[in-house]
C-alpha cells in the first residue's frame, strides 16, 4: 500500500474540451470538482475500484462529470468526445464496469437527469423510459394500468433498465418471463461515433414502437451486454405483461422501521401474500432430490418463477448483521429447497390447479412444504419474499457487507452441482472469507430456473470486508478461478464480467471461439475512435500488448489450476 | 485447375453439380425475385466442409449461397450474382433430443416433418411455425423468423432458439449461447454477449452460415381443444382478442380468413410438393368458402403434462367469461376442429392454397391490433385499383406475444402459367408493399423487392448493417444482393 | 475479520469519522439513500427521497456521495484545499434522514450520522458551516436562541395564557416551548393552543419561561459540537432542577434533541424526567378520556411527517391517531408518509443556507399533498409549517397550512384562541 496520506488528484480535460461540454449541458450540469469525481470513482461491486482506492490510484477517477438532458444532449457530448479523443463511460449508479479503462482523462456521462417514464402503451403492453428509470418507478406506474414489467431484479431502485440493457437483468420470475433479454422491445442509441440508432419496428418512420426484431439481421442482440462499449441507450422499450395484483403493493408495517435507536417490534412482522399471487416453499433432504423437483416443476408449466436460496435468505430477511451470521451458523432456513411463485393470471382457480400440481410432483419426488405445521417460524421468516418476488426491496441487503465477486454461471439444471463442487474446491483452495461465502457449498447455490426451465442461472458469492484489501484480492483470485471453471466445464457466466469483460474476453479464446476476434471487429465498426469504454469489453491487439504482465499471469495460473494451457 | 475441381476437392466430385439442367432448379422460387442460375451446387456434409468452401470462395472471390431446403418461396436463396449455391440438405441429423431440458439439436437439413416425428416419439414437440413446408428446413424457418402458430403465448412460441453453431463468412467456426463455452449447448445465454444470435436471424445467410442450431422443445400435451370465434369484420374481433390475450387464455391463437379456412378444410387439395404449385379446381373449396364465416379467431387449449382436465376447464371457462360478456358464441363445427386441433401440431395444411392459382405472393408485416384496419382500408383500395377479387385475398393473422404486436400476412394467388395474371398480381403486389411500408407496416423480414423499400427508410441501421457486413464478410462472398448488402 | 464484532460503544456526538470507517469504507452504492423504500413507491413522480439529490442530481449531494467524500477525507485522498465546494455539499441536507433509515435497513450503515460527523469536523477545523449559519450560532452563544432576539421576549406569547412559572411553582409537566415558537408571533399560537390544550384537559403545566434556552438542536445539526455540549448540559442541568416529571414539547427539534441527543453527549448526566411530543401526549389524553373534540371540522386533510418527530423519533401514528379523533377530519394521506416521508426542506440548516432549495422542496411536497385532494396539510413541527407556508404563499395557493393544534382547537372551542 502506498503512503496512507498520500492525495490522490484526478487529471483533468483539456480547457477547449470542457469549455466545450459546458456549451451543451449549461455550467450547471458540468463538474469537475475533486469531491465531485470521487464519488463517480469507487464502485459497488466491483473489488478492483477498492484495491485500487486502497492504492491511492489515481486513475479510477474521472476528469468530469457530466449530466445530458436529451438524447440530443448525449450525442453532442459524445460527439465532442470523437473531436477530441476523449474517452467516455455511461453512468447511472456505479454498481460495475463504470470505471475509467485507460489513463487518459475520463469523462462520466451521469444519466440522472434522464429519468422520465416517455410513455406506457397499455393497449399494446409497452413503455418506453429515459436511461435512469428504474424498476419501482416503473412498476409503479404500470401496475395502476394492469400490467407490470414481468419481473424484479434484487434491487429495484438501484437498477435501471436502460443500463441492465448494457449489463444483467436477472429476475425473480425469470421462469415465464425470461430475463430482461426476452423483454425488450427497442433501444434508441447514440452510437460511440455519435450517430443516432433505434432498433426493431422504431427505426421505420410511421411504423411505430412495438416489435423488436429486425428490419432483417438484429442489431440490438448485437447491442445488448455491451457493458458501454456499443453505445449509450437513451431509451429503452419494454415489453410489459398483464398484471393481476393491486394497483399498488399494500401499505404494510413490515419493512418500516424507524432508526435503530427506536426500532419497534411491530415494524417487523412481514408482509402477506399479494392479490392473485402465491408462494409456496418446499424443503427437501438433499441437492439431488432439490433438482428433481426443480425440473419436474418446470416441466409442469406452472408457476411464475422457480428458485432456490440458501444463504440468501439469511441476508435478506434478517433485520441485523449478527441474525444474519447467527441463521448461517445454525442453518435457520433450509439448506435445500426451492419456492414457486404461482399468479392467477387466467383465471382465479389457476393458482389451486397449480398448486395441485405441485403439491403431486412434491409427494412424487419427496420434500416437504413449509408451511403451519412444518417449521412455521421458518416461513415467517421468509415472508419478506411475498413482495420481494415481484419487487425486490431487501436485496441490497447482502451481508451488510461488500458483494466482490460473483459466479454466475448458465446451464442445464443438473449443473448446479458442478458449480456447488467447484465452488467448494474454491472455498478450499483459496480459503473461506467469510461464513456467508460457504452458501453455495453448504447448502444449494442460487438457481433460477429460466425461461420454463430449459436453462438455468446459478450464484454464489464472496463477501470481503472493503477495509481489507487482502480479502478484496482473495475474492477476486476466487473471479478469475471461476472463470476458467465455467471454461472448463462448459458453463457460461453470463452476467458475470467473463468474455464480456477483459483481459477475460482475449484470455479465455475457447469462448465463441476466438470470440475476442469476432468482437474486435464488431467494436472498430461501432467506435472507430476508441471513445467508448476503450478496452473494456475487448482490446485491441496493441491494447492487449500493453496490458499489465502480472495480471495476465494471474489468469494464466488459474487457467493452468483448471489444467488448461497459458495464453500468451 | 478448374473450379468445379477445386469445388470436387473439397466435398467430393459427386457433391458438386454444374450442369445446367439442374442448376436450373436452383434458379427461381415461386417469387418474383429474378431468376440467376448459380454456377456451381455443392452438398456439404460436414462443417469442415462448409469452411472449406467458404475460404476457397474468399480466395477465389466466388459467391457462396446458402440452401437448405429451397422452401422459403420468397426468393431469399437466389443466388443474384451467381457463384456456388451450398446445399446442406444432406446435413440432416437430428443431433440431440435433450429431455431432460427440452431441448434439440438440429442441422440444416432436418425438416418440420421429420423433426416433429422424431420429438413425438419422446413425448416432445417443437413449436413450428404458421405455413411451415412439412419438407422446409426447420433450422432455416426459425432463422428467418417465420412466427410460430404458438406465437400467442410468450413463453412457448417465441424466442426458440438456444445456442447455434455457424461458419463465418471468413470460415472461422463460431457459436453463440452456451455452446460458445465450449462444446455443450444448452442454453441461449453463454460468455459471449446475451443475444447475440440475433445478428444472423432474418439476415438470409449473408453474415455466416449455420451448422447447427439448438432449439426449444415443449413437452407434448396431453389434452388439447381447439375454440373458435366467428366474425363478420375484423373490427368487431378485436376487443374479444385483446382481451383473450390479456388474460393468457390459450397457447396457439390465429385469425384466418373465409379464403384460408375454406384452403385448410378443402379435401380436394393437398400440400404442394414443390413450387409453383399444380392448380386445382374445387368445387368443394368454392362452397366452402362461401359457407364460411368472413373471419374465425382459433384458440387452442393445451394442457400440462399433468392434471390435464383440470387445466383445459379453468381455461375454457376463463374463454367462456370473456365470450358472455362480449355476447359470442363459440363456433362449433367439429370436422374444422379437428382439422385445427392437427394444424396446430403440423401447421402446413394452409399451404394447400396454393393449390388455388399455384402462385401465392404474401404481403407478410408486422404491426399492432389498432393499426391493423388503416392497413386493410388501404389494402382494399389497391386490390379495387388493381381489379383483383377481393374474394380472392387470403388473410391470416398470428397476434404476437399476447398481442402485443400482430403478424399479418396477405396472399395474392395468381397463375404462373397466364404472363397477364402473374404481371397484374406482381403489380399489386409491388404497389401493396410500398404503400404499407409508406404507411408504417413493419417488414421485418425484408425479402425481393422490400429490401430497398425497407432499407430506405432505416437510415443509421442499415449504414451499420452494411459496415458490419464489410467487417465480416470484407470480400461480400456470402448470398451478395440481398438484404442492404 | 472484525468487521461484524461488537465494537465498544461510544457516544454518537463522541464520534469521528474514523469510527465509522467500516461504513464508510463499505457503502454499497445502492442508491437506497436517493430511494423511496421500493414496496411503497407508488409512482414515478414520487419515488426519490432525498431532498438534495433529487434537485441537484449528482451524487455528493447523496448520502452515498458523502460517504465517498468522507471515505477520501479521512484516507486524505483529498484535502479541503483541493476540494472547497464540500461545505457546500455538506451543508445542502436538511438532515432528514430518509437516507440513513433506508441504509440501516439495507446495510448498517449511517450516511446520516457520517454527515453530521463530517459538518462537525468542518466546523472544528474552521471549514464550516455556511456564511449563513454563522449569526445563527452566533446568536444562540449571546442570546440562548437562534433568532438574535432578547431573552426577556421568550415568553410573551404567554401573556394572555395562566400558566405557572415552574420556577416559582412545582408542576408535574414541564412545557418546553421552543425558540422558533417563542419568538416568532406568527406561530405564538401554536404555543397558545398546545398550552390551553393541556391545561383545558386538567395537566398540572409549567414552563421556565424567559429561563428557557434553546435546546441545541440547530447548533447540533450544524455541526458546532461544543456550543451543543454546553447547551446541553445547561439544559439538562435546569431541567432536572424543576423536579418535572415530564416533559412536553410540540417542536421535532427540541424533542428530538431531548429525548435523543442528549443521551449522546459525553459526560452529562440523564435527563431525569420523560420526553414526550405534545401529539403522543394528546394521544395519551384522548386514551384517557380527558381531552375530547365536540365541534365537527369538516376538512379533507393530509398529514405531512416532520422528519424529527417521524423518521429520527418514530412518531407517525399518534398525530394521525388524533386527528382521527376530530369529528369531520377526513384524513387523506399522501404518497410518501411515515418513515418514507418526504421533508418540507426547512431542517437542518438547509433552509438558512439554501432557501431556493428549500422552498422548492417545499413546493414538491405540496403538489405531493394536492395529489391527494386534500384541502389542507396538517404537521406539527415550526420549521415545517413555516417553509411549507411560504412555498404556499409564494405559489398564491388556496391549500392551507395548519399545526396540529390549530385543527384541535377547533374542534374544542368555537373561536380561535
Amino acid at each position: 500500500m502506498s503512503d496512507t496520506r498520500q492525495k490522490v488528484i484526478q487529471k483533468k480535460l483539456p480547457r477547449e474540451v470542457y469549455s466545450a461540454l459546458k456549451n451543451v449541458v449549461g455550467e450547471q450540469w458540468i463538474h469537475e470538482s475533486r469531491s465531485v469525481v470521487e464519488t463517480y470513482s469507487k464502485l459497488s461491486i466491483e473489488g478492483g475500484s477498492f484495491v485500487k482506492k486502497h492504492e491511492k490510484d489515481p486513475h479510477v477517477l474521472p476528469a468530469c462529470v457530466v449530466l445530458p438532458a436529451s438524447t440530443d444532449d448525449v450525442q453532442a457530448i459524445v460527439k465532442i468526445c470523437n473531436r477530441y479523443h476523449v474517452p467516455f463511460i455511461p453512468f447511472t449508479n456505479g454498481q460495475v464496469f463504470c470505471n475509467p479503462t485507460t489513463q487518459d482523462p475520463t469523462l462520466i456521462i451521469h444519466f440522472s437527469r434522464m429519468n422520465r417514464i416517455i410513455k406506457i402503451d397499455t393497449q399494446n403492453m409497452s413503455a418506453t423510459l429515459e436511461p435512469y428509470v428504474d424498476y419501482a418507478q416503473l412498476q409503479a406506474e404500470a401496475m395502476k394500468r394492469g400490467l407490470w414489467n414481468g419481473g424484479t431484479p434484487l434491487a429495484t431502485t438501484v437498477c435501471k433498465l436502460a443500463s441492465q440493457f448494457a449489463f444483467a437483468g436477472l429476475w425473480q420470475t425469470d421462469l415465464k418471463y425470461g430475463l430482461l433479454n426476452r423483454n425488450i422491445i427497442s433501444v434508441k442509441m447514440v452510437l460511440p461515433d455519435g450517430e443516432i440508432l433505434s432498433t426493431g419496428s422504431r427505426c421505420i418512420p410511421r411504423a411505430g414502437d412495438f416489435w423488436e426484431y429486425g428490419p432483417g439481421p438484429d442489431l440490438m442482440g448485437l447491442q445488448r451486454s455491451g457493458l458501454g462499449t456499443n453505445g449509450i441507450v437513451t431509451e429503452i422499450t419494454v415489453k410489459l405483461h398483464a398484471w393481476v395484483g393491486d394497483d399498488a403493493l399494500p401499505e404494510i408495517p413490515g419493512g418500516r422501521p424507524s432508526l435503530k435507536h427506536v426500532h419497534d417490534a411491530k415494524y417487523d412482522s412481514p408482509p402477506e401474500p399479494l392479490k392473485n399471487h402465491k408462494l409456496l416453499w418446499v424443503e427437501f433432504k438433499d441437492l439431488d432430490t432439490q433438482l428433481k423437483a426443480m425440473r419436474e416443476i418446470a416441466h409442469s408449466g406452472v408457476g411464475i418463477g422457480l428458485n432456490a436460496t440458501g444463504v440468501y435468505s439469511a441476508f435478506y430477511c434478517s433485520q441485523t448483521q449478527e441474525m444474519t451470521v447467527q441463521r448461517c451458523k445454525e442453518h435457520f432456513f433450509p439448506d435445500w429447497n426451492c419456492y414457486v411463485i404461482l399468479a392467477n393470471t387466467t383465471s382465479d382457480q389457476q393458482i389451486a390447479y397449480e398448486e395441485e400440481v405441485i403439491r403431486q410432483i412434491i409427494a412424487e419426488v419427496g420434500g416437504t412444504f413449509l408451511s403451519e405445521t412444518h417449521k412455521p417460524e421458518v416461513l415467517k421468516a421468509l415472508q419478506p419474499w411475498n413482495y420481494d418476488c415481484i419487487r425486490h426491496s431487501t436485496g441490497y441487503r447482502m451481508n451488510r457487507k461488500f458483494y466482490a465477486n460473483a459466479w454466475l454461471p448458465v446451464g442445464p439444471l443438473e449443473e448446479a452441482k458442478t458449480t456447488s463442487r467447484e465452488w467448494k474446491k474454491a472455498l478450499d483452495l483459496f480459503g473461506e472469507i467469510d461464513i456467508t461465502d460457504r452458501g453455495g457449498a453448504d447448502d444449494t447455490p442460487f438457481v433460477y430456473a429460466l425461461q420454463r426451465g430449459h436453462f438455468c442461472l446459478f450464484e454464489t458469492d464472496n463477501y470481503p470486508d472493503p477495509v481489507l484489501p487482502e480479502e478484496i484480492k482473495k475474492a477476486q483470485a476466487y473471479g478469475i478461478y471461476g472463470a476458467a471453471v465455467v471454461t472448463k466445464y462448459d458453463l457460461g457466466p453470463q452476467l458475470m464480467a467473463f468474455v464480456n469483460v477483459e483481459p477475460f474476453t482475449t484470455m479465455f479464446p475457447e469462448a465463441g471461439p476466438n470470440a475476442h476476434l469476432f468482437m474486435r471487429k464488431i467494436r472498430q465498426v461501432f467506435d472507430p475512435n476508441s471513445v467508448a469504454a476503450p478496452g473494456r469489453q475487448v482490446f485491441t491487439e496493441q491494447e492487449w500488448q500493453q496490458f499489465p504482465a502480472e495480471i495476465k499471469a494471474a489468469v494464466n495460473a488459474m487457467r493452468e489450476l483448471n489444467g488448461m494451457p497459458r495464453v500468451e | 485447375m478448374s473450379i468445379t475441381s477445386d469445388l470436387a476437392g473439397i466435398v467430393g466430385p459427386h457433391s458438386v453439380l454444374d450442369d445446367e439442367q439442374r442448376l436450373e432448379r436452383y434458379a427461381a422460387d415461386q417469387s418474383f425475385v429474378s431468376p440467376r442460375r448459380p454456377d456451381f451446387v455443392v452438398f456439404a456434409e460436414t462443417i469442415a466442409q462448409v469452411q472449406a468452401l467458404v475460404r476457397y470462395a474468399n480466395t477465389t472471390r466466388v459467391p457462396v449461397v446458402p440452401f437448405s431446403s429451397g422452401l422459403n418461396l420468397h426468393g431469399a436463396a437466389i443466388p443474384k450474382e451467381g457463384g456456388i449455391v451450398l446445399d446442406l440438405s444432406r446435413m440432416n441429423s437430428i443431433i440431440e433430443i435433450n429431455t431432460a431440458n427440452r431441448h434439440c439439436v438440429i442441422e440444416p437439413g432436418v425438416t418440420a416433418a421429420q423433426l416433429q416425428d422424431a420429438l413425438a416419439a419422446h413425448e416432445l414437440r417443437a413449436m413450428l411455425p404458421l405455413g411451415i413446408h412439412p419438407n422446409r428446413s426447420v433450422l432455416t424457418s426459425y432463422l428467418e423468423r417465420d412466427p410460430a402458430a404458438a406465437a400467442a403465448s410468450f413463453e412457448y412460441g417465441n424466442e426458440l432458439i438456444m445456442d447455434t453453431e455457424l461458419v463465418l463468412p471468413t470460415g472461422e467456426l463460431f457459436r453463440t449461447g452456451l455452446w460458445s463455452a465450449g462444446v455443450k449447448p444448452g442454453s441461449p445465454m453463454g460468455p459471449v454477449r446475451a443475444m447475440l444470435n440475433r445478428l444472423w436471424t432474418g439476415a438470409q445467410g449473408t453474415l455466416g452460415i449455420m451448422t447447427k442450431m439448438n432449439i426449444k422443445v415443449e413437452y407434448l400435451p396431453r389434452l388439447r381443444k381447439v375454440c373458435m370465434l366467428q366474425f363478420d369484420s375484423f373490427p368487431e374481433a378485436m376487443e374479444p382478442l385483446r382481451m383473450i390475450q390479456r388474460k393468457e387464455i390459450g397457447f396457439e391463437c390465429l385469425l384466418l380468413n373465409n379464403f384460408n379456412l375454406a384452403a385448410l378444410l378443402c379435401r380436394d387439395w393437398s400440400v404442394p410438393e414443390s413450387f409453383p404449385a399444380a392448380m386445382v379446381p374445387s368445387q368443394h373449396f368454392e362452397q366452402l368458402r362461401k359457407g364460411l364465416p368472413e373471419w374465425m379467431m382459433v384458440v387452442c387449449l393445451n394442457s400440462g403434462p399433468r392434471l390435464a382436465e383440470e387445466k383445459i376447464a379453468y381455461e375454457h371457462a376463463a374463454l367462456q367469461d370473456i365470450c358472455s360478456a362480449a355476447q359470442l358464441q363459440l363456433y362449433d363445427n367439429a370436422q374444422l376442429e379437428n382439422a385445427l386441433l392437427d394444424e396446430m401440431l403440423r401447421p402446413w395444411g394452409l399451404l394447400k392454397k396454393f393449390c388455388y392459382r399455384g402462385a401465392v405472393h404474401d404481403v407478410a408485416f408486422k404491426t399492432t391490433l389498432r393499426r391493423f384496419p388503416e392497413f386493410q382500408r388501404a389494402v382494399m383500395e389497391l386490390i379495387t385499383a388493381y381489379r383483383y377479387p377481393l374474394q380472392d385475398v387470403g388473410i391470416s393473422i398470428l397476434p404476437l406475444e399476447r398481442g402485443r404486436a400482430f403478424h399479418c400476412c396477405a396472399d395474392f394467388h395468381c397463375n404462373p402459367a397466364r404472363l397477364q395474371e402473374v404481371e397484374n398480381v406482381k403489380q399489386l403486389w409491388h404497389a401493396v408493399s410500398e404503400r404499407l411500408i409508406d404507411e408504417g407496416a413493419f417488414f421485418d423480414r425484408p425479402y425481393g423487392a422490400w429490401a430497398d423499400m425497407v432499407y430506405s427508410r432505416a437510415g443509421t441501421y442499415t449504414q451499420k448493417l452494411k459496415d458490419i457486413k464489410r467487417a465480416l464478410d470484407p470480400n461480400n462472398i456470402l448470398n451478395p444482393g440481398h438484404l442492404c448488402f | 475479520m472484525t468487521y461484524y464484532e461488537p465494537k465498544p460503544h461510544k457516544k454518537f456526538f463522541e464520534k469521528t469519522l474514523e469510527d465509522y470507517r467500516d461504513s464508510i469504507w463499505g457503502c454499497a452504492r445502492c442508491n437506497w439513500c436517493q430511494n423511496h423504500w421500493a414496496w411503497n413507491v407508488k409512482s414515478a413522480e414520487y419515488s426519490e427521497i432525498c431532498p438534495a439529490f433529487h434537485e441537484f442530481r449528482i451524487f455528493p449531494y447523496a448520502g452515498m456521495g458523502k460517504m465517498h467524500i468522507a471515505r477520501a477525507l479521512l484516507e486524505g485522498d483529498f484535502d479541503y484545499e483541493d476540494a472547497p465546494e464540500v461545505v457546500k455539499f455538506l451543508y445542502t441536507c436538511t438532515t432528514c434522514g430518509a437516507c440513513e433509515l433506508n441504509c440501516q435497513r439495507l446495510q448498517d450503515k449511517e450516511p446520516l450520522q457520517v454527515n453530521e460527523t463530517l459538518r462537525a469536523r468542518l466546523v472544528k477545523d474552521g471549514i464550516g458551516p455556511m456564511p449563513e449559519h454563522r449569526n445563527l450560532l452566533k446568536s444562540v452563544k449571546n442570546y440562548d436562541n437562534p433568532w438574535m432576539q432578547p431573552r426577556t421576549q421568550r415568553d410573551r406569547w404567554a401573556r394572555k395564557i395562566k400558566i405557572k412559572n415552574i420556577e416559582k411553582e412545582p408542576a408535574e409537566t414541564l412545557f418546553f416551548v421552543g425558540c422558533t415558537v417563542a419568538f416568532d408571533n406568527t406561530q405564538w399560537h401554536v404555543a397558545q393552543n398546545t398550552a390551553t390544550i393541556l391545561l383545558g384537559a386538567g395537566v398540572d403545566l409549567g414552563m421556565l419561561g424567559t429561563k428557557e434556552v434553546c435546546c441545541g438542536s440547530p447548533v447540533a445539526r450544524i455541526g458546532d459540537r461544543d456550543t451543543f455540549f454546553d447547551l446541553a448540559q445547561r439544559n439538562i442541568d435546569m431541567l432536572n432542577k424543576t423536579g418535572a416529571k415530564e416533559i412536553v414539547t410540540f417542536c421535532p427539534g427540541c424533542f428530538k434533541a431531548l429525548s435523543h441527543d442528549y443521551a449522546e453527549v459525553p459526560d452529562v448526566p440523564r435527563l431525569q424526567a420523560a420526553v414526550y411530543h405534545s401529539s403522543q401526549y394528546f394521544d395519551r389524553l384522548i386514551t384517557e378520556g380527558k381531552l375530547t373534540f365536540s365541534r365537527p371540522v369538516n376538512k379533507r386533510v393530509t398529514w405531512h411527517d416532520p422528519c424529527h418527530m417521524g423518521r429520527h423519533c418514530g412518531i407517525y401514528d399518534e398525530p394521525r391517531r388524533v386527528l382521527e379523533a376530530i369529528p369531520g377530519i377526513n384524513l387523506v394521506e399522501m404518497e410518501r408518509i411515515k418513515d418514507q416521508s418526504w421533508c418540507c426542506g426547512g431542517g437542518g440548516g438547509a433552509r438558512t443556507a439554501f432557501m431556493d432549495f428549500a422552498q422548492k422542496t417545499a413546493a414538491k411536497r405540496i403538489g405531493e399533498a394536492k395529489k391527494t385532494g386534500a384541502e389542507a396539510i396538517v404537521t406539527s413541527c415550526p420549521f415545517c409549517e413555516q417553509n411549507i407556508g411560504d412555498a404556499l404563499n409564494a405559489m398564491n395557493d388556496e391549500m392551507e397550512i395548519f399545526d396540529l393544534t390549530d385543527i384541535m382547537i377547533k374542534a374544542m372551542y368555537s373561536r380561535e384562541v
